[in-house]
């Protein structure tokens, strides 16, 4: 990464993180993170905190783990499209590049600058809203602060590795956006796209059309299941591997496991063994998939940039 | 030596030329103005040199470097017509930011932007956000950014476009500073009267194609006074007469009707019209046109126009 291109993330980051901005952007996130925090926590024991250290972690890992997926890194997609139409598709659209192009430098540093920017941003976001979504549930639950290390630590790392991975390809999506369109709203409608099939296909896997996402092979665009299993791929890299309740908790925000196919242990009054995954894909393909999908765009984008007129 | 060179510059917008095969060269020093109407390519012409736009067909090269590449963008500060800087941006860190974009370290680049500052008068207002500056104020701002890596070109676009009288003089003023430190400056007006004391050569464009391009004391001496136009029965005759007229500067012949330049209208008048009497040509008609500038390109384009562009019109029985 140059000198400019550096010079290009710190004023992306000036820029996305003002206080108005921010303002607007943390009182849903976190606003809605708290009451996600709440409603998880209501279906807790009452008597949580007394009970053994390791019932308090897994009870705080199967609620975090929910939570960290659906909104704690989710919602940062939408702050990125916010900020890549703003500062990708608006200098271009308002003629601010024209200038910044004029001088000596790669047209890439100015697009590969900004792009790490937002992404410094996003992810800023993504860790603040992870820290005080724990607080939040450590809070609603009444767990011990013994019971922090088992279930927050243990799959913060992966957590903030993941929001890395999906803000990056996010990123990547809107600025190729912006490039195609030089037009703000259109390249926040474009990159918008990701946030709402995530949410909209944890309703049509469950849709009541028998067989219809197997036979259509939905699962392939499927960006709830694909970064679901992405996000069960990097916490497994980083050492994290779910209990079976935390896997059925976590099967029916993402899909990747198969609830259907686990069997109670009658003895044990719960799942045993663990719950299988649903298996349409690999996660470590899920993870490689988007890895690559980010750096493709990433790249068309950049070869499109080069090329454009800026007029 | 020179600085710019552009070969059949052509630029299409889709179905639409907007440049046509401009050939055109800026010599290191001088300063060389692009004049023509609104739509006329100037714009387009100042972005392919800039290297934002490429070129349909042809190519401009800026110090031998090819426009558009890093090297030919050092020697470059370029001055949109429209400037939108960050407008949550102050003056002064606009200039710093903008410096160090062009190359210069942070207390170098802090400097220049000073120094900018003090030069273009800007102290007052150097710590507001340029989101609330005047037009002029922008101007200048947009002068300064382009100024501040100390390029050998100064390509400006419409520098004083939109500014009341007050912020043209500014900008005026800043610009006639300019060539003393040895920059090159390219610039574009649709006004040839608003350049014509500060360029040294200039190229008049129309629907994209160059009309002319030549020293400004040429083009004023040849298309400079007033412009007159005269309708006879016998064109071929009257031009003959009337170039050797003692108050006619020049006669251009259109399609239907010759383009007379004069210092003195008046007496010019007169004497067209006695003239072609003594050698029994009819006058149909005798009119002032609107600017120099557009008599000019439609002398040489010799595209048939409407009565509604003639201004003062006086019909003069033969």
């Amino acid at each position: 990464m140059s000198r400019r291109a550096l010079l290009f993330a710190r004023q992306a980051l000036r820029d996305g993180l003002r206080p108005r901005l921010l303002v607007a952007v943390l009182v849903p996130y976190l606003g809605v993170a708290a009451f996600l925090a709440f409603a998880l926590a209501e279906g807790a024991p009452g008597d949580l905190g007394s009970a053994p250290l390791y019932t308090q972690e897994q009870a705080l890992l199967e609620r975090y783990s929910q939570l960290a997926f659906v909104w704690l890194t989710a919602f940062p997609m939408v702050i990125v499209a916010v900020l890549v139409a703003s500062l990708v598709a608006g200098d271009l659209e308002s003629g601010t590049a024209r200038v910044l192009l004029s001088k000596p430098l790669g047209r890439w540093e100015l697009l590969l600058g900004t792009a790490l920017g937002v992404i410094a941003v996003a992810l800023a976001i993504a860790v603040v809203g992870l820290l005080v979504g724990a607080a939040a549930l450590v809070f609603t639950t009444g767990v011990s602060a013994q019971a922090i290390t088992g279930g927050i630590l243990a799959i913060l790392p992966g957590a903030v590795v993941y929001a890395l991975l999906l803000t990056t390809f996010v990123t990547a999506l809107g600025v190729l956006a912006a490039v195609r369109t030089a037009d703000r709203l259109q390249t926040a409608l474009l990159t918008a796209v990701v946030p709402v099939l995530f949410f909209a296909f944890v309703f049509v896997r469950v849709l009541p059309v028998g067989g219809i996402y197997e036979t259509l092979h939905l699962y392939v665009i499927d960006v709830n299941y694909q970064l679901g299993n992405a996000f069960v791929a990097i916490q497994e890299a980083t050492g994290t591997s779910f209990e079976p309740a935390t896997q059925d908790a976590f099967a029916t925000v993402s899909g990747v496991y198969d609830t259907a196919a686990a069997w109670e242990d009658p003895l044990l009054g719960g799942m045993a063994g663990s719950v299988p995954l649903s298996g349409y894909v690999p996660p470590v393909a899920s993870v490689g998939a988007v890895g690559v999908l980010a750096v493709g765009l990433a790249a068309a984008a950049v070869y499109r940039f080069e090329r454009m007129d800026v007029p | 030596m020179t600085l710019v060179e552009a070969e059949d510059l052509t630029k299409d917008y889709g179905d639409v030329r907007a440049l046509d095969g401009l050939d055109l060269t800026v010599e290191a020093g001088s300063v060389h103005g692009l004049v023509g109407p609104n739509g006329a390519g100037k714009t387009t012409a100042m972005q392919l040199i800039v290297g934002l736009i490429s070129p349909t067909a042809g190519e401009a090269r800026v110090g031998g470097e090819p426009a558009g590449s890093v090297a030919a963008k050092e020697r470059i500060g370029y001055s949109p017509q429209q400037l939108a800087p960050k407008a949550s941006m102050s003056g002064r860190r606009y200039l710093t930011f903008v410096g160090r974009v062009a190359g210069l370290d942070r207390s170098a680049a802090r400097d220049r932007a000073a120094e900018l500052i003090e030069w273009l008068d800007l102290e007052a207002a150097a710590e507001r956000r340029i989101g609330g500056y005047s037009g002029g104020m922008r101007r200048r701002i947009s002068l300064a950014q382009a100024l501040v890596h100390e390029p050998d070109l100064l390509v400006l676009d419409e520098p004083t476009a939109g500014l009341d009288p007050s912020g043209r003089q500014q900008v005026m003023d800043a610009l006639e500073a300019i060539p003393e430190a040895g920059t090159t400056v390219f610039v574009s007006s649709h006004v040839l009267a608003e350049l014509e004391q500060y360029v040294d050569v200039v190229t008049i464009l129309r629907d994209g194609e160059e009309i002319v391009t030549d020293d400004v004391d040429v083009v004023q001496r040849t298309y400079g006074g007033e412009a007159i136009a005269v309708r006879t029965d016998d064109d071929e005759t009257a031009r003959e007469l009337l170039a050797g007229a003692e108050t006619v500067g020049t006669v251009e012949a259109t399609e239907d009707r010759l383009l007379v330049t004069t210092d003195e209208p008046d007496a010019c008048r007169r004497e067209i019209q006695e003239r072609l009497l003594e050698h029994d040509v009819a006058l149909q008609s005798l009119s002032a046109e609107g600017t120099l500038q557009e008599a000019f390109v439609e002398a040489v384009d010799g595209e048939q126009r409407g009565s509604g562009d003639v201004e003062d019109s006086e019909e003069v029985e033969g």
